[in-house]
């Protein structure tokens, strides 16, 4: 990548970021509810709650809470919750890589899922085989992932309890972890059985974010084997006497994946955005489920840092792709 | 000592007095305690990951014997659908607050036991001294005209209590003699003796929030519909509990607003007081009348005389309906029937009172 793109899009992730605090900041404090006001104590006196509301700064003109903020985020501060009396940047960390590990794991099953049904669509092309799967595709995408959720808990979690429904991890479990990573560390420090159980704890949560993903994907990556299939290289490895599964993976699947990318790295975003409704249905502890308390005890540092997170998160990855992208078109390394 | 505070030893016996090491808290601080708290209870804690869950093992060491359970593992599950899903897969041996529907499906399941305790929490119509509402016709109709009777039999399936004061049948200064009827006749005369009637109905709004509490958005809407019938046109405004608390503390609620009033320790200045006495920040009526009668409770020293003087304050509020009292509510608890459950009326089911069945 060229050193003035890099610096183009340093430039324009600042800005992104700023923009994302200086509306998270004004939007949290127009909205209707006070924080200082489901805090105050049964006998408080005026002076206590102005006190109060001096002790978070909510008693300074909005522009100087901004600046106040501000000056914290660069120096690493993300303020003090309201509510859990911690250190945002703290409660933050804590639980900001259960939601790495489930979206990560939501994600490779969305592109093994939607791969694979793509696969099986562009093989049986034509076919009514490739109808069916076209319509399952559909369903998959029509039905939100809160649905599929509360689905899999009915069917997989009561009616056929198979799976676990709730948590991160079993309770009785001890693993003795340093940090909250808890597959990483697991498989490093080679605890199998403690990544198993968290695995199964992921795997409907997982399911139910990664079903319209793989679904959007299934049919991009459909559509894009089709245009190649018809292309006169693809012709031309019929006459060398590559097999058809050879054509399909080789030829079809890699030239259709670039613009699959680009697009599972934009859906992978709202992916991260689904966590908050998918989190609280299985009462997972990370981001999202936490975000969903922030509001509701209107938390403002907190739904700062959260808004602040997702917004890196985005960024971070709309920058992953586009690397990806570049290193895998030889054209655009150039460009 | 700086003042008489009649409910001291009342607020340590409850959530606010437990004793704590001295030396431990000052080694570790706030922090460090919450991280690691160290108590006197049957049950210490194991492990804690935040909002997943606590694990809790026995004290062996516990003043009271030998704790029923080794391990106790509370689960962090804030939504109702799964906690229901919980209990009824088998992941969990107890659950409480399930949508009563639910509860009544639940516990005729075979393995599967339910019961339902009154908890100290009422429902209750806030009336802001303002507009319509310095009307005392006004006040009156709208308190005797809701059928409290019909509203926990056909929304609640039975499972509250109607009350006529912010006093639940367990507070200290429940009077059974004060009962505001249902009369909506009575109403009626009421407000056409201040010029309303159904056909020129007296209008004013009524806030509520919607799910934060069993049917409140589905009471309030019944309320509305028994109001119309006599003269009284309420528009119903949705809000979330943080604007409740925000406008509530301005001062600017509507002429009418639902919410909900727990109780900790059971004395009325914890229900009746601060929900009612004008320079509480919680309160919504506000007129000298009321406060004079309330001021000289809360340091009075004479307990007798204390209870009877806030006997006669809600008597007082019942007949000028400074407030609109609704129902006490009922938690329902489901639990295997390997399980020895014994509700309380805090509405925190704790594992000491239970044991194997």
């Amino acid at each position: 990548m060229p050193l003035s793109l890099v610096i183009s899009r340093a430039l324009s992730a600042i800005v992104t970021l700023l923009g994302v605090m200086v509306i998270v900041f004004v939007l949290v404090r127009v909205v209707p509810g006070d924080p200082i006001a489901m805090m105050i104590a049964p006998g408080a006196s005026e002076a206590d709650i102005a006190a109060l509301r001096a002790h978070y700064g909510l008693d300074l003109p909005i522009w100087q809470q901004f600046w106040v903020w501000f000056q914290q985020v660069l120096s690493g501060n993300l303020g003090t919750s309201i509510s859990m009396k911690q250190s945002v940047l703290t409660i933050i960390g804590e639980r900001l890589p259960a939601t790495i590990e489930l979206a990560i794991f939501a994600l490779v099953m969305a592109v093994v899922w939607g791969t694979f049904i793509a696969l099986l669509a562009t093989a049986w092309r034509g076919t009514a085989f490739e109808r069916f799967i076209d319509n399952f595709n559909g369903i998959m995408l029509a039905v939100p992932d809160f649905i599929w959720g509360l689905t899999f808990v009915l069917v997989l979690g009561v009616l056929v309890p198979i799976l676990p429904i709730s948590g991160r991890s079993d309770p009785s479990i001890d693993a003795g972890l340093f940090t909250q990573f808890f597959i990483l560390e697991g498989l490093l420090r080679l605890k199998f059985a403690f990544v198993w159980d968290v695995l199964k704890h992921m795997v409907l949560p997982a399911c139910a974010m990664a079903f319209p993903l793989a679904a959007v994907i299934g049919r991009v990556l459909k559509n894009t084997m089709m245009d190649v299939m018809v292309q006169d290289y693809i012709l031309l490895a019929r006459i060398k006497g590559l097999s058809s599964l050879r054509i399909l993976l080789q030829e079809a699947l890699r030239n259709a994946a670039v613009p699959a990318l680009a697009l599972t790295g934009v859906q992978f975003t709202f992916l991260i955005g689904g966590t908050v409704i998918t989190e609280r249905i299985f009462s997972y502890p990370g981001i999202g489920n936490l975000a969903i308390d922030a509001v509701i005890n209107r938390d403002l540092p907190l739904i700062q840092g959260l808004v602040l997170t997702f917004g890196i998160i985005f960024i971070l990855v709309n920058i992953l792709v586009d690397a990806l992208t570049v290193w895998l078109n030889p054209r655009l390394r150039h460009a | 000592m700086l003042q008489f505070e009649p409910t001291l030893f009342k607020w340590m016996a409850f959530l606010t007095g437990y004793v704590m090491p001295k030396a431990y808290f000052e080694k570790v601080g706030p922090e460090g305690f919450e991280a690691k708290p160290i108590g006197t209870g049957p049950y210490m804690v194991d492990q804690f990951e935040r909002n997943a869950f606590v694990r809790l093992k026995a004290n062996p060491d516990y003043w009271g014997g030998k704790p029923a359970f080794e391990t106790v593992v509370f689960k962090f599950v804030p939504d109702a659908t799964s906690r229901v899903a919980e209990i009824e897969s088998g992941s969990s041996d107890v659950t409480v607050d399930v949508p009563f529907e639910e509860f009544d499906r639940l516990k005729a399941k075979d393995g599967l036991a339910g019961a339902v305790t009154p908890v100290s929490d009422i429902g209750m119509i806030f009336l802001n001294n303002d507009g319509p509402m310095l009307d005392k016709n006004v006040r009156m109709a709208a308190a005797i005209s809701i059928d409290k009777q019909a509203i926990v039999d056909k929304l609640l399936r039975g499972y509250a209590t109607p009350i006529s004061t912010l006093e639940a049948p367990e507070y200290t200064a429940f009077d059974p003699s004060i009962v505001v009827p249902y009369d909506p006749e009575k109403a009626k005369e009421l407000l056409k003796a201040s010029g309303f009637g159904p056909d020129n109905p007296v209008k004013f709004t009524i806030q509520t929030t919607r799910g934060l509490k069993p049917k409140d958005y589905e009471m309030v809407q019944a309320i509305v519909g028994m109001w119309r019938k006599v003269g009284i046109e309420a528009e119903i405004e949705v809000y979330e509990i943080a604007k409740h608390y925000e406008l509530r503390a301005a001062d600017k609620l509507a002429p009418a607003a639902f919410y909900n009033w727990g109780n900790a320790i059971g004395d009325p200045t914890t229900s009746t007081g601060f929900a009612m006495f004008g320079p509480s920040p919680h309160s919504v009526w506000n007129t000298d009348d009321l406060d004079g009668m309330i001021g000289p409770l809360w340091g009075e020293a004479d307990e007798a005389k204390r209870i009877d003087g806030w006997k006669a304050v809600d008597k007082y509020i019942a007949e000028n309906a400074y407030v609109i009292p609704l129902i006490q509510y009922q938690q329902p608890i489901v639990f295997k029937k390997s399980v020895k459950v014994t509700p309380n009326v805090a509405g925190s089911p704790e594992p000491a009172q239970m044991s194997p069945a």
